[in-house]
């Protein structure tokens, strides 16, 4: 006879490898995620999308850009009911070392986290560096 | 025979602030002395100098809202940081169990970050440490809130 522990509900993942957010385009996280808490939820690197019975969310990421100035990178989280949060674009963050830095929640039960850079974007490279994008919540059921 | 318990858990919620404003010093720790509401039956509890006890039977859900007013001179070199520690004096990061906040702008206030934390099981204590690099010092005010969500 075994007994599981009692399962806990909270989760964080985060990028096992660097990753740039490319140009005019949507990107997602890389498929090599850790997982600190195993089993409370699962991410499905096929559709970028976290799924849970129920889940709150906090999307939140520590990048490099090496244009200071480049105001048109935003990340997203979109909810199976069509509900996007999206975070601030990096105009706020000029003048910061080109270090930006921000955080958003979102709820639902499928979860589809992105970045997006618009095509008129500085030509500069934003870098997501190991470790440094993470979304960390509660699933419940 | 094996048996899965269903995936279910109750939770407290406990919040802390500051009764006032305060200096904080270059690595020093948050001194939280205020607690607006608390469910009943939380072992949570922050000692006079800073220091976090949490129930090693229970899972967390944290978000911490800094209200940092940084003290001059301002400048994007001279960062300011906010993390979390455990009792070993380590920072806690994603990969183990808590983001930081870091702060680069030449403004003076700083609020619009979050720090989310989340462990399982915690047997330590833990803090919330300022850093800045220049070594300087800043008002941390009553607007800095620390949410706990205590699953059991």
């Amino acid at each position: 006879m075994s007994f599981m522990p009692n399962t806990s509900p909270v989760f964080m993942y985060t990028n096992n490898t660097s990753f740039t957010v490319a140009k005019n385009a949507t990107s997602y996280l890389p498929s090599d995620l850790n997982s600190l808490y195993e089993n409370e939820t699962s991410y499905d690197s096929s559709s970028n999308s976290l799924e849970s019975s129920k889940c709150v969310c906090n999307f939140d990421f520590w990048g490099s850009n090496t244009k200071a100035n480049d105001t048109l990178t935003q990340h997203k989280i979109l909810n199976q009911s069509s509900v996007e949060v999206v975070g601030r674009n990096t105009s706020p963050y000029k003048g910061t070392a080109n270090r930006v830095e921000d955080n958003i929640a979102n709820v639902g039960t499928s979860l589809t986290l992105s970045f997006y850079r618009d095509s008129t974007a500085s030509e500069g490279v934003v870098t997501i560096a190991q470790n440094r994008a993470f979304f960390a919540g509660v699933s419940l059921k | 025979m094996t048996f899965y318990p269903k995936k279910t858990a109750d939770v407290r919620m406990i919040h802390y602030t500051l009764s006032s404003d305060a200096t904080i010093a270059h690595n020093g720790k948050i001194i939280f002395n205020s607690s607006s509401a608390s469910s009943s039956g939380s072992n949570v509890s922050f000692d006079g100098s800073g220091n976090l006890t949490l129930d090693e039977k229970c899972s967390y859900y944290m978000i911490l809202s800094p209200d940092v007013v940084r003290n001059l001179p301002l400048s994007s070199n001279r960062y300011i940081d906010i993390s979390m520690y455990d009792s070993s004096g380590n920072q806690l990061l994603p990969n183990t169990g808590a983001s930081n906040v870091e702060f680069r702008a030449t403004t003076a206030n700083f609020s619009n970050f979050s720090l989310i934390v989340t462990l399982k099981n915690p047997n330590q204590t833990y803090s919330f440490r300022y850093t800045n690099s220049n070594s300087n010092s800043a008002t941390l005010k009553t607007g800095t809130h620390l949410m706990i969500m205590e699953f059991y």
